[in-house]
């Protein structure tokens, strides 16, 4: 722009600001969109919600944006997560952290079946779908118990998923 | 692992090395050393599997390898271009920690007689050089990056009269920034970040043959692999210039001295040994540096510099009075972890490549989620985590205006040393 005003005046601005690519494009959709999920689960998340359904809602989103070949889940997530961030940031000190849990449970839930209603009529969308599914479900399961028990590090959010994986721990080892 | 974080494109050595760190606070010393180094080492020779089947390296170090490497692959010799670069690699290692066992007690020896005055410049010099060496775009680029991060590393209380510096009344910001959220967040996020906003995507791997160590190709091309070690050994010593360069260098003097120039960049195992050899020798000669002065020869390096300190080591002159072992101990670790890397190589590369058909847009997000445990796991505190979200977009911003991240945070590293010698 700069060089435009010197060279060719506001006219030369103008025509210059013609042959750009809108700021919005789908490369800067992407940036805010990465940095907005990141931002709410770091923010909003890992200090309010149990880690478990924070980390899994967090993949799935994550996953589901960028992995499918569609753009919608890609917009869909980011508006879920900032919706959810504002939610759970104002009601996080307020309510009880279960019921802060189980939002985040119905809200991936949610996300689940906005993104199968957009995957279920292409082959390859569906086992992306079911692809991003497994890991964001199997990922959470497998580091919570190997940090938790295995390492013995202290998950920055504990509460209901966490508990109950611990209760089963006990089950288990009573049994066995 | 290590292995396998160089074989996924968008995984780094540094960034390997950096995750692992959290990791390895619990253990002892030693345990953490075979852990660190293995996976630097092994990040840096996997780094050749994607360049080789699918011509993206997976590490800066292996983009070189990729010359020659991947049309071998296209010739049908994929499995023998494989056996050439895990043998060259673990000559490349095994060169590289003999020139340290026989370089660190001169330099040590030498590097007994600073005083604070000398130890402050060193400091300085190895911010300002790696700056200077790291920087692809203008060279003062580095200069700013360096000084960024001693910035950061003045936040905190004042360690001698206990003032404080840039905590804006936080009192998490009382203790200083931890070296951890900066490592993971410097070199994490801006990753995942370019990677995923780029829409990189991969090819699938192309097929090959049996692997064999390829001894024979190895002893015609000796005079190559010896060359290229010294060259990686002498360029790995220079504090900042990294594993990518003395694979480009060495690729380029082994196509100079070469009696078939021609034959390279067409699929000439001399250019793969060659480059192999030399970005592998360049981690003995990295750890020269970091040693016996205490500063990083390479930005993998700088997260063991890091991660050292963690365990109450400091690396530098001194260290040869307050452990006098410790040199042989890492020579002896470095050793072993490369002779893991030659048998993980010749026997499980087919299965480690099965890992490339993992996409990255599935793979980061898993990353991400690594560089938030790792972040907190260390001081099991939340705030690092705040502030490893902050680092990582300004270093993403960094990056793409091609600052050097690197020497960023060789300053937040050095920056408390440098504070306290000065002062001191």
């Amino acid at each position: 722009m700069a060089n435009a005003i010197t060279y060719h005046g506001w006219p030369g601005v103008l025509r210059d600001n013609q042959h750009h690519t809108p700021w919005f494009n789908e490369y800067n959709q992407r940036f805010i969109a990465i940095v907005l999920l990141i931002r709410t689960y770091v923010y909003a998340f890992i200090p309010h919600v149990d880690f478990l359904i924070a980390t899994a809602l967090f993949l799935f989103a994550f996953i589901s944006a960028f992995y499918l070949e569609r753009h919608e889940p890609l917009i869909i997530s980011t508006l879920v997560f900032l919706v959810t961030d504002i939610v759970v940031l104002l009601a996080g000190n307020g309510v009880t952290q279960n019921i802060v849990d189980l939002f985040t449970t119905a809200v991936l839930a949610v996300l689940i079946f906005v993104t199968l209603r957009f995957c279920r009529n292409h082959d390859l969308e569906t086992r992306r779908f079911q692809t991003t599914l497994l890991v964001a479900l199997l990922v959470p399961l497998l580091l919570c118990p190997i940090f938790r028990f295995g390492l013995l590090v202290p998950l920055p959010s504990e509460s209901f998923y966490i508990d109950a994986m611990e209760q089963l721990r006990y089950l288990l080892k009573a049994r066995f | 692992m290590g292995i396998i974080f160089g074989a996924l494109p968008g995984l780094t050595a540094t960034l390997g090395v950096a995750l692992l760190t959290t990791l390895t606070y619990g253990m002892s010393l030693n345990t953490a050393l075979i852990a660190l180094l293995g996976m630097y080492v092994g990040a840096i020779y996997g780094g050749s599997y994607p360049a080789i089947l699918i011509n993206i390296p997976g590490t800066a170090a292996a983009a070189a390898t990729a010359m020659d490497g991947f049309l071998l692959t296209k010739k049908g010799e994929g499995g023998r271009a494989l056996g050439l670069t895990t043998t060259a690699s673990f000559i490349g290692t095994t060169l590289g920690m003999i020139v340290l066992v026989l370089a660190a007690p001169l330099i040590t020896e030498m590097a007994l007689q600073f005083t604070s005055y000398e130890l402050f410049l060193l400091t300085i010099f190895g911010i300002v050089i790696s700056g200077t060496l790291t920087s692809s775009d203008l060279v003062y680029k580095g200069w700013i990056a360096g000084p960024l991060g001693l910035v950061l590393a003045c936040i905190g209380r004042d360690r001698l009269q206990f003032y404080p510096h840039l905590t804006f009344d936080m009192p998490e910001l009382d203790g200083g920034i931890e070296v951890v959220p900066v490592l993971i967040g410097a070199f994490g996020i801006p990753q995942i970040i370019k990677v995923l906003r780029n829409r990189l995507k991969m090819t699938r791997p192309k097929s090959f043959g049996r692997i064999l160590p390829e001894f024979g190709t190895v002893v015609r091309n000796i005079k190559h692999i010896i060359r290229s070690a010294m060259i990686g050994v002498g360029i790995g010593s220079v504090s900042g210039v990294g594993e990518d360069i003395a694979g480009w260098v060495s690729y380029g003097t082994a196509k100079n001295t070469s009696k078939h120039p021609e034959r390279f960049g067409k699929g000439e195992p001399a250019g793969v040994l060659s480059t192999e050899t030399a970005n592998n020798a360049c981690i003995g000669g990295a750890l020269i540096p970091l040693l016996t002065l205490g500063i990083q020869g390479s930005p993998p390096a700088a997260m063991l510099l890091g991660a050292l300190m963690l365990h109450g080591v400091t690396p530098g002159p001194m260290i040869c009075l307050e452990k006098p072992t410790f040199s042989v101990e890492v020579c002896a670790i470095l050793f072993l972890a490369s002779l893991a890397m030659w048998i993980n190589g010749i026997f499980l590369a087919r299965q480690v490549v099965k890992l490339l058909l993992i996409p990255t847009a599935v793979f980061l997000p898993v990353v991400g989620v690594l560089c938030v445990l790792g972040s907190y796991a260390l001081g099991l505190n939340i705030f690092n985590l705040y502030l490893m979200v902050p680092i990582g977009i300004v270093a993403y911003f960094l990056t793409e205006m091609k600052y050097p991240i690197a020497s960023l945070v060789i300053g937040v590293i050095l920056g408390p040393m440098a504070d306290e010698i000065f002062r001191g």
